[in-house]
């Protein structure tokens, strides 16, 4: 009878290791996917280069349509100087939180921050 | 005994599986995705929650492709506008959609007694704000072009016919974002998606937020850089557009020329406003709206919002803030340079 207890015991001890390791692992997965905080730039829809949001970038982005000058300085994506016509990419805020982008639709750019903090608001006007 | 011990096996097994299932669930369903992108020549934003966000997103881009490539841009060709251009002087079958956004819009041009107009494209083509180096027209050029501006020249039959006069041009640009907001909030619904989407800053707002807070929208700051806000708006459903001074412009000898034109006066509309915000019931009347009000000014352009029941935002030159009663204790000032004002 006692041995028979003490392997329910051990069966619940392992059930309950078990369990605790599986949510442990899934809190670390979830926790990690939170805490990458890049920068991806996209022209044409493509992912072309990718950077870590704490790398410091001087860079000239060339595309089909004209060139970007990225910058990303203390934690900060912004874009320094464009041949676009219209130079929007430039007057765009700069730009530190998940979801955050900055456009420049003459040369099909798409620069955004994946991870890390939570921006305030949902969307902006325009 | 070991029987025992492979059904405990398993059983344990399940649970981890089921502990995955359910923690990937409730991950997927309370994180958001967030993809920036370009499309109908402008800028969208999806911010969306739910198990199916990636399916109703790759849906949605679809949406905008036939709007723009089968439907709306005159600069393509092919398009059901530019076959309505195309087909002008004759009378002609049109889609039940087209007919019907033609019909909503044409109604707010009545409403606004011109100030919206769908026919000012022989204008905006004169000032070619959009275009590489705009400058401003002769005045005869200007006078020639409103001959050929007046939503009455559009006129409309039954079983979805419609014609235009020769010579006008059609172009949806100030309600083609509303509209493709109102078509992408049908596949969210169908779609069990809930988020937010901006077209070019036309907002449709659905379903609730996760955490049950309000959705929270920034008004773009009109003198500021594109993506600050000068205030927040907490919104549960619907949508909102703004039209301002500050998107598309050029400057000729000091004086801002920018793309908003008023078909009375054939120049940018001119009446002591920078922005106007329109939240509405759907996305082509918040469109609408938000250009017929920058042009018509706050006085008038209050009384156009009360009559479609939408709530609106009216930021002067001097930084004066004059919010609808609706949505005032929902809206907050976040710059210390605007301050909030009591309409006249």
């Amino acid at each position: 009878m006692q041995h028979k207890n003490s392997i329910i015991r051990n069966d619940i001890f392992l059930i309950l290791v078990l369990l605790l390791l599986s949510a442990a692992g899934f809190t670390i997965l979830l926790f990690t996917r939170h805490a990458g905080k890049n920068v991806e730039v996209f022209v044409d829809g493509q992912m072309l280069y990718s950077y870590s949001l704490s790398d410091t970038v001087n860079e000239v982005i060339n595309t089909k349509w004209g060139e970007n000058h990225l910058v990303i300085e203390e934690g900060k994506v912004f874009i320094l100087e464009a041949d676009c016509p219209d130079k929007l990419c430039v007057r765009q805020k700069e730009i530190d939180k998940n979801g955050e982008s900055i456009v420049c639709l003459p040369h099909k750019l798409v620069v955004s921050v994946t991870g890390g903090e939570e921006r305030e608001i949902d969307a902006i006007t325009k | 005994m070991k029987s025992r011990k492979i059904i405990l096996s398993l059983i344990v097994a399940a649970v981890v599986m089921g502990i995955a299932v359910i923690a990937f669930w409730g991950y997927e369903k309370r994180e958001s995705y967030d993809v920036t992108e370009t499309a109908m020549s402008t800028v969208i934003s999806y911010h969306l929650f739910g198990i199916n966000k990636k399916e109703a997103k790759v849906k949605m881009a679809a949406i905008l492709d036939w709007l723009e490539n089968e439907k709306l841009s005159w600069r393509k060709e092919k398009t059901e506008v530019a076959n309505i251009n195309e087909q002008a002087g004759n009378k002609i079958k049109v889609s039940p959609e087209m007919y019907g956004w033609l019909k909503k819009v044409q109604a707010v041009s009545k409403d606004s007694k011109g100030a919206l107009d769908i026919t000012v494209s022989p204008l905006a083509r004169l000032w070619n704000i959009e275009g590489e180096r705009p400058s401003v027209p002769a005045v005869n050029d200007i006078k020639e072009c409103l001959k050929l501006v007046g939503y009455e020249r559009l006129e409309f039959f039954s079983n979805e016919q419609i014609r235009m006069e020769k010579g006008t041009g059609l172009d949806l640009g100030a309600v083609g974002k509303g509209i493709a907001c109102d078509e992408l909030t049908t596949i969210m619904r169908e779609c069990n998606v809930a988020g937010t989407v901006s077209v070019g800053g036309s907002i449709a707002v659905v379903g609730e937020k996760p955490d049950g807070s309000a959705w929270k929208l920034g008004i773009q700051d009109p003198r500021a850089n594109t993506g600050e806000a000068m205030g927040v708006l907490t919104m549960n459903e619907g949508f909102l557009s703004t039209s301002g001074d500050y998107e598309k412009y050029f400057v000729e000898n000091g004086v801002r020329y920018h793309h908003i034109l008023d078909p009375h006066t054939g120049k940018p509309a001119d009446s002591g406003l920078t922005s106007v915000t329109i939240a509405a019931g759907d996305g082509l009347t918040s469109d609408a709206l938000s250009t017929a009000c920058f042009v018509l000014g706050a006085d008038e352009g209050i009384k156009l919002a009360e009559k479609y029941k939408a709530e609106a935002i009216f930021i002067d030159n001097d930084r004066n803030v004059y919010v609808t009663n609706g949505i005032r204790e929902n809206f907050k000032i976040i710059k210390d340079d605007y301050h909030l004002e009591d309409f006249k």
